[in-house]
């Protein structure tokens, strides 16, 4: 009997540790800079932000603040997760947490901040890496995929929509451990395609840079076009030798005149269409949830660096 | 060379009432000077001496004059410098004496229907068609570098072309379809209207002295190019004024003269009645019934220096206002230097909107 109950108690305990695996948390008032030892400047404008974020252990690299998961899947997907950070170079987060917002743009500001103020991707050329925030907040719950440093260029505005699209279902429906899995399934398989913003670089801040293009073809053509009326001119110069067509400088002008004017209305008509606007709009993806517009510019954080984002979905 | 048959007369030249030398016409004073003797005489000082070139006697009719049938458009004259012979053609009023280079007036190829009633003497001479020559390169690139060296200049004649000077009326009317378009936005709908009017124009329109080169051996576009004479400076036609110069007579007349001093005249008209209604946005002609009638045709003789230039064994002919000095002709092509240029406008072209390409790329426009 004694066994028996040693073994339920066991159980409880073991099965209290499996539900939920809480995030290490530490204190930024008693860490220098805030526990920010990245190069962003701590300045009054930011100093809310940065006192607001969790600071957090950088290489547990998922923060189940909602407890979604339980500790094997904690570890199965931890030992994915290391995986893809050593075959891409990037870092990887995913945050799980109830956070109210009214906006999506809060939603993307606390995702950012969490990135930037943590050590996430510090390890990492231009702290490159990508960010999962599912936001489990009970009135409209919401998840997005955010990326810094290099991983914008890999995972480009329309790859992001495959992939939010891909993993609706399963983050939907709460099963987040097979929603991650797809999840770094399909960064796994971006990262393989190469480069999706091929003609962008990052920039010291992590913002994206367009890179100087050369528009050969068109300049060819636009300088065969100045070449030809440039030499149709000087060519001109050489041919002095004119046919005259008119007279108007023997012309009289005090005796001749016109002598008959007639402007007689015959029909009129008048021919209308519909102007097409020419701004459209964005965003929508289907029925059963809406997204924002989204971009694949960066933006700018409350503080830290560039990032991208996939627009976010709702459900 | 087959012989040529020839008719028999009597050339003219002016003499120097100082010196008895031949006297020749100066552009540059306006007056006969004496190269021997230097002496100046006006027009009418030449008169008073009763020189032979200068008197107003009129020739008869040249058909009536010479009763010749049996020669080959050339016609010989008897230099009254030296008395040798001088062949000219048909169309030759004025030339010079390849003995003694005296000029030689034939005086019969201006007398009667030939006889021009205004000249306009020669105001400039031919240092200012060499100088004017040789300033053709600039502006020019396209130009052969060596073109206007002066040792390619083969001859320079000051020549005195036959010109009809034609007075035309022009009158009648022109019809045209005009339409007025207005658009505007309402809303989301964009409209066009389309009014339609039948507009009418009538005009007449007085032209003064249209001029035709009457010489079929000047190119008419090269002649027109050369316009505008300043006929305010007319003087009636005097022989003298041929001295130092070749002279030509008219061998182009009637309809066809007419037509291109009428074709210019009803495009002119038509230009200016066609453009007269501002309003419309597009204008159509449907009929033209403008007529052309000439009013008035006179016989003049304009002076022309003639340049004859010889580059690359072409010949390239230029003419210069022997009146305001304006200089044409059509300059032959480099074809090195039109690559070279061809080039270099399209390596300029390209580095010019590289450039700009990249700074506005750099400044985000």
């Amino acid at each position: 009997m004694k066994k028996k109950i040693l073994f339920l108690l066991l159980l409880f305990l073991v099965g209290f540790q499996v539900e939920a695996k809480e995030p290490t948390l530490c204190d930024r008032d008693s860490l220098p800079n805030h526990g920010v030892h990245k190069k962003w400047k701590i300045t009054e404008n930011n100093l809310d932000n940065v006192k607001r974020t969790p600071c957090v252990d950088a290489s547990e690299k998922i923060y189940d603040f909602a407890g979604v998961l339980t500790e094997e899947e904690y570890d199965a997907l931890k030992a994915r997760i290391d995986k893809y950070i050593r075959r891409t170079n990037m870092d990887f987060v995913i945050v799980i947490e109830s956070y109210p917002y009214q906006t999506d743009s809060e939603n993307e500001d606390y995702a950012a901040d969490f990135y930037d103020y943590n050590d996430f991707g510090i390890e990492f050329e231009k702290y490159s890496g990508t960010l999962f925030f599912r936001n489990t907040y009970e009135k409209d719950p919401y998840y997005d995929v955010y990326t810094f440093g290099d991983a914008q260029l890999y995972y480009d505005y329309d790859r992001l929509q495959v992939l939010l699209d891909g993993v609706y279902d399963n983050i939907h429906e709460g099963n987040y451990y097979a929603g991650f899995i797809r999840y770094i399934d399909y960064l796994e398989d971006f990262y393989r395609q190469g480069k999706s913003l091929k003609n962008y670089t990052v920039d010291e801040d992590g913002y994206l840079q367009k890179n100087y293009t050369y528009p050969l073809p068109e300049f060819i053509v636009f300088s065969t076009i100045i070449t030809f009326i440039v030499m149709v001119i000087l060519v001109r110069k050489n041919k002095m030798i004119a046919k005259a067509e008119e007279a108007k400088d023997y012309l009289d002008p005090a005796t001749s005149k016109i002598t008959h004017k007639e402007d007689k209305f015959v029909s009129t008509y008048t021919t209308s269409y519909r102007i097409t606007s020419s701004s459209s709009s964005g965003g929508s993806f289907g029925g059963s949830f809406g997204g924002g517009g989204g971009s694949f510019h960066s933006h700018s954080g409350s503080s830290g660096g560039g990032h991208s984002s996939g627009g976010g979905r709702h459900g | 060379m087959d012989e040529v048959k020839v008719k028999d007369e009597q050339a003219l030249e002016n003499k120097c009432p100082s010196c008895t030398a031949s006297i020749k016409f100066n552009p540059t004073l306006g007056k006969f000077k004496c190269e021997y003797c230097g002496s100046v005489f006006t027009l009418e000082e030449l008169k008073k001496y009763k020189n032979n070139a200068s008197t107003d006697e009129k020739n008869k009719p040249i058909e009536e004059q010479v009763g010749v049938d049996d020669y080959d458009g050339y016609i010989s004259y008897k230099c009254e410098s030296c008395g040798a012979e001088i062949v000219a053609d048909e169309q030759t009023a004025s030339t010079f004496c390849i003995y003694c280079g005296n000029t030689a007036i034939l005086k019969s190829k201006l007398s009667g229907k030939f006889t021009p009633s205004r000249i306009i003497p020669f105001k400039n001479d031919k240092d200012l068609a060499v100088e004017t020559f040789k300033k053709l390169r600039k502006g020019k690139p396209l130009m052969p570098r060596e073109f206007t060296s002066v040792k390619n200049i083969e001859r320079i004649r000051g020549i005195y072309i036959p010109f009809w000077l034609y007075d035309v009326n022009v009158s009648g009317d022109i019809k045209m379809k005009g339409k007025i378009v207005t658009t505007w936005i309402a809303g989301e709908m964009h409209y066009t209207k389309t009014d339609t009017y039948d507009v009418i124009r009538g005009g007449n329109m007085d032209y003064h002295s249209i001029p035709v080169d009457g010489s079929s051996r000047f190119d008419n576009d090269t002649m027109n190019t050369l316009e505008p004479f300043h006929f305010e400076e007319l003087v009636p036609y005097n022989h003298a004024y041929l001295s130092g110069f070749y002279a030509e007579k008219y061998d182009e007349e009637g309809q066809t003269s007419f037509d291109e001093a009428g074709k210019r005249a009803l495009n002119s008209t038509r230009i200016a009645l066609e453009s007269d209604p501002k309003r419309y946005t597009s204008k159509t002609i449907v009929s033209n019934q403008l007529v052309a009638t000439q009013k008035k045709r006179e016989y003049v003789l304009l002076p022309v220096w003639m340049v004859n230039v010889k580059f690359n064994n072409k010949m390239h002919l230029f003419a210069m206002n022997g009146q305001t000095g304006e200089f044409v002709g059509d300059i032959p092509l480099d074809g090195k230097r039109f690559v070279f240029y061809m080039i270099l406008t399209f390596v300029i072209s390209m580095a010019v909107i590289s450039i700009i390409h990249y700074v506005c790329f750099k400044l985000g426009v």
